[in-house]
């Protein structure tokens, strides 16, 4: 697999756009944040990861946050692609999108409204449930409706299925040119169902750390636009990446927790380094899942020792929080950055090592000396294991 | 562009037969939308060569969802409401994520190679089939189980009530590169928001296999036990017997060979074909998945014995005309054998179609049937079990619907059944050329046409009827008379011709008339060898040597060449089946 990026966008807790991350993803983060946009009894105890308030207050009505920020990540990731709406015409357009809630009915004020068997003022919000998918949105957005849209759903591991998955339609010949992403905002229902399963931590989190308490959550989007080497050269379209290999496979072990041996997760990187060809010493770096949680980490660092054994890892959850179904989307975003830029970002927080983990994360931004390529990992709820190979503009496909 | 093809798909709208497949303790944290979808993808697998238990590494699993748990969604919501966030439920937000079904379908049926979510509203079955389709294509697995779940959504129950038809339902397709009769082809679905499974579900219901593993075994068996019970006097011992090895433990081998060569006819199997006792069920299966038909053989009580062949869409057409009969039952108990049109639609097809449990029992007429009978149960059976049964005074529990067969029966009998307890009796009016044409549920009363059907009519009789769906076309055998629009009786048979020596004769005709000799009480006339053959039960007190003699001469008077029926056979009574049908001698 070869498949070109030609351009991405995202929006995060670190920075409203690739420029404003870059320059944040190599320092600490100094500030933690506390929900208030919505009434939770817990919003003062756990900390969480906000989009800026310049991006929030450019919320319409009619909008989901999730869709603000996948709009606001689309429309860098075409502008940094040098992609119009005019240069799909004719071309196969498909569109793969991840998210959590973005798909979910997440209305609790229309429905608490409803269950109260008040009459409700207006179905909109459950029609516009009904009716809206983020994927064809996109493909709304660009006037390509009659593309191919994919909504992953896979939890956790929904952003990086939706990239994968868009390589692999450009690799077998499905489309052109695919829109790949993910988008979640923070969101009452999920922010309460983390606390209630006890696996959301008061404090900063700590991905590997023997301490480490549990995930903080997060939002945003990250946006990859993916194009046939034909349909790239034809409109001489410049290299920001490359997604060499993805890899996808089902624990079918349990609703939340991940098989403890890591297997799942160790064969679904394997299956993404077979397809890019390279060997674990062409890997530079493990963008890794790393929740901070108890059992994710452990299973996640059973896997990376026994397949990408003495390969750095860090844990950019750990500067952005844990956004869910954009959360892959980001992180490759972030991995993109890292190859291009060739330094790979401190995990924060780490303080004491896990010797059932033996793995140390990245504790200060490193430059990269070796490796063409970074692995970038997801375990989503359910045992969904995904796994990216990715490569910076630099890379030669040939 | 590739194409991609179905090996077998599954459905289900409703969990009932979830615990056939599943330990129930490992189904106790499973919320209803992942059983209804375990249910579907179970016996999807099942009805193939992949084990269920077995560990699975080259089946990738696409689940099409538009809305997810979203009962779950709402419980955690219900709490939150309820109970403040403090009390919110744990289990019910897991169960909301919107891959909690490809968890369930992971973990209870040992899948571990790529797995996929798709949620988007009505386009989620399509979408998913395009990546289903990369999947295939780019050989990351061998097979690719793709899926489709829904659950009603409670706002959408509320406040569109009457506008929109709201179904629970899960369709499982396994797919290949491999080509089969059906492709799976999705590019022109009309999205249903309101219903985002329905299409699949339609589509499952279509092209799932003829028959299951369990029910070829079934008609084989069967098979086997109404040749078998032909053979015997006690017919009734037959049917204690559970399998074809146990039935098949007779001497004669030309009988045991009679009795495959049927089997290979009515599953299709190659006649050069050997099958043993052990391995009869199987083929049938085998065979039948291949050719997706299955061939009727008529007693031949209207002329000569037919093959009436049923693709597998005649028979999907006839059982999706049917279904709205049996909405309440919850149970199907049966007495009649399902290699039969009769048997094999409503004990067989019927009950898989609503995932209704099924019972056999032999048709003994005791009067402890009431303890194989309870509320909500469907008795599929025949008038002759219910006459006896009516003589023995035996009284229904309540709630039980009766459906017989062989319309017109008796208004008498029916009226009977109904006095003695019987919730519904629905009387099928069909015959095996064509399946079921009609049902009535009063004595006396007129027949309704079954959806499937439309008719030509002649002078307000119905000449001939048409499937709308598939290439079946009939003339009837019986007198019917419209009485309205669909509305029809059933006034007797249109007498059918045999050919001796290329000349048409009528056997109804000539048994009338042998009838009218005054030696004679009753006889059957039949093709036999090249000619007529006859049957003949005499008055009483008359030697069949002066009964000779004078038939003779009669029929040398009454009847051409053609028609003299040779030889004659004397008894006294008629050759029945055990199922009080004419039978051959």
């Amino acid at each position: 697999m070869k498949t070109q990026i030609t351009g991405f966008g995202c929006v995060c807790s670190l920075g409203d756009n690739i420029s404003e991350i870059r320059q944040n993803l190599f320092k600490p983060v100094s500030e933690i944040s506390f929900l208030d946009r919505f009434e939770s009894s817990f919003a003062g105890d756990y900390p969480v990861f906000q989009v800026s308030q310049k991006i929030l207050s450019q919320k319409d009505e009619t909008e989901s946050y999730s869709f603000l920020f996948l709009k606001t990540a689309l429309d860098e990731a075409l502008k940094n692609a040098d992609l119009r709406p005019e240069d799909l015409k004719g071309a196969r357009v498909g569109a793969v999108i991840g998210t959590s809630v973005d798909a979910s009915f997440n209305c609790f004020d229309f429905y608490k409204e409803w269950r109260a068997g008040e009459t409700v003022s207006s179905l909109d919000p459950f029609n516009k449930y009904v009716h809206y998918s983020a994927a064809k949105e996109v493909l709304n957005y660009l006037g390509a409706a009659d593309g191919i849209s994919q909504t992953v759903v896979t939890a956790c591991a929904a952003g990086t299925d939706a990239a994968g998955i868009a390589a692999e339609w450009i690799e077998n010949s499905i489309c052109d040119v695919v829109i790949a992403g993910g988008t979640d905002e923070l969101n009452l229902i999920p922010f309460t169902g983390f606390i209630k399963l006890m696996i959301a931590s008061k404090e900063r989190s700590r991905p590997f750390d023997e301490n480490r308490n549990g995930i903080n959550l997060g939002e945003g989007a990250g946006v990859l636009i993916m194009e046939s080497a034909e349909f790239a050269a034809g409109r001489n379209a410049k290299k920001a990446g490359f997604v060499l290999g993805y890899g996808n496979i089902c624990d079918g072990y349990h609703q939340t927790s991940p098989e403890p041996s890591g297997k799942g997760m160790k064969k679904a990187v394997e299956i993404a380094l077979n397809q890019s060809g390279l060997k674990t010493g062409d890997i530079a770096f493990v963008n890794a899942h790393a929740t901070g949680t108890e059992d994710n980490d452990s299973a996640e660092s059973a896997a990376l020792n026994e397949v990408l054994n003495g390969v750095p890892v860090t844990a950019t959850k750990s500067k952005t929080g844990h956004a869910l179904g954009a959360a892959g989307a980001i992180e490759a975003c972030l991995t993109l950055i890292c190859l291009n830029e060739q330094k790979i970002p401190a995990a924060e927080n780490f303080q004491t090592a896990d010797k059932k983990l033996n793995l140390i994360p990245v504790l200060k931004d490193t430059k990269i000396t070796g490796g063409k390529a970074a692995v970038s990992d997801s375990l989503g709820f359910g045992g969904c294991n995904a796994a990216l190979v990715l490569a910076g503009r630099e890379y030669d496909p040939a | 562009m590739n194409r991609i093809f179905i090996k077998n798909s599954g459905f289900a709208d409703n969990t009932r037969s979830v615990n056939d497949f599943f330990d129930i303790k490992r189904l106790r944290r499973i919320d209803g939308l992942s059983k209804l979808a375990l249910c579907a993808a179970a016996k999807t697998l099942y009805n193939t060569d992949i084990s269920l238990e077995e560990e699975k590494n080259d089946i990738g699993l696409i689940i099409a969802t538009g809305r997810g748990s979203v009962k779950q969604t709402c419980n955690f919501m219900d709490g939150i409401i309820d109970g403040g966030d403090v009390l919110a439920s744990p289990l019910a937000f897991s169960h909301s994520v919107h891959n909690s079904i490809e968890t369930s379908i992971t973990v209870l049926l040992n899948m571990r190679g790529p797995c996929l979510t798709v949620s988007q509203g009505g386009s989620s079955f399509s979408s998913a089939a395009v990546t289903a389709k990369s999947w295939l294509m780019s050989g990351k697995c061998k097979y690719v189980l793709l899926g489709a779940a829904d659950e009603e959504h409670p706002v959408m129950s509320k406040e569109y009530e009457d506008e929109i038809v709201k179904k629970e339902c899960a369709a499982f397709f396994l797919l290949t590169l491999e080509e089969t009769p059906d492709e799976l082809i999705v590019e022109n679905i009309k999205p249903d928001d309101f219903n985002p499974s329905l299409y699949a579900f339609e589509l499952a219901v279509k092209t799932g296999q003829l028959m299951t593993k369990d029910g070829a075994r079934r008609i084989a068996e069967d098979f086997v036990k109404a040749a078998l019970a032909e053979r015997k006097r006690d017919a009734m011992s037959v049917f204690e017997r559970k399998n074809i090895p146990e039935l098949m433990q007779i001497p004669d081998e030309g009988e045991k060979q009679k009795i495959f060569d049927g089997i290979k006819i009515l599953c299709s199997i190659d006649g050069g074909k050997d099958l043993n006792a052990q391995t009869a069920g199987e083929e049938c299966f085998k065979s039948m998945q291949k050719h997706n038909k299955i061939t009727f053989s008529t007693s031949g009580s209207t002329g000569i014995p037919q093959n009436c062949v049923h693709t597998r869409d005649m028979v999907k057409e006839e059982v999706g005309a049917v279904t709205f009969l049996f909405e309440n039952i919850e149970r199907v108990i049966s007495t009649v054998l399902s290699h039969h049109s009769y048997g094999f639609i409503f004990s067989l097809q019927m009950p898989e179609r609503l995932n209704l449990p099924v019972l056999s029992y032999p048709p003994a007429p005791v009067l402890q049937w009431d303890k194989n009978l309870k509320k909500g149960d469907l008795l599929v059976t025949f008038p002759l079990f219910l006459k006896y049964l009516m003589q023995l005074d035996f009284k229904f529990p309540p709630g039980v619907t009766v459906l017989t067969s062989t319309a017109p029966m008796p208004d008498e009998l029916m009226e009977n059944i109904y006095k003695n307890g019987a919730q519904r009796v629905i009387e099928i009016y069909g015959a095996s050329e064509t399946g079921a044409i009609g049902f009535r549920e009063n004595p006396g009363s007129s027949f309704f046409l079954l959806p499937c059907w439309t008719y030509k009519e002649e002078n307000r009789m119905i000449k001939s009827i048409s499937r709308k769906s598939t290439p079946l076309q009939r003339d009837l055998p019986d007198i019917v008379k419209l009485k309205g629009d669909r509305v029809f009786s059933v006034d007797g048979r249109i007498d059918k011709a045999v050919q001796v020596a290329g000349v048409n004769v009528f056997p109804s005709k000539i048994e009338k008339l042998l009838r009218q000799h005054s030696m004679v009480k009753d006889a059957i006339v039949r093709l036999g060898q090249e000619r007529l053959k006859a049957f003949i039960v005499l008055q009483k007190g008359v030697s069949e040597k002066e009964a000779r003699a004078s038939l003779h001469d009669y029929m040398e008077t009454v009847f051409t060449v053609h028609e003299i029926p040779k030889p004659l056979t004397f008894g006294d009574k008629l050759p029945v089946t055990s199922f009080g049908k004419k039978a051959d001698w």
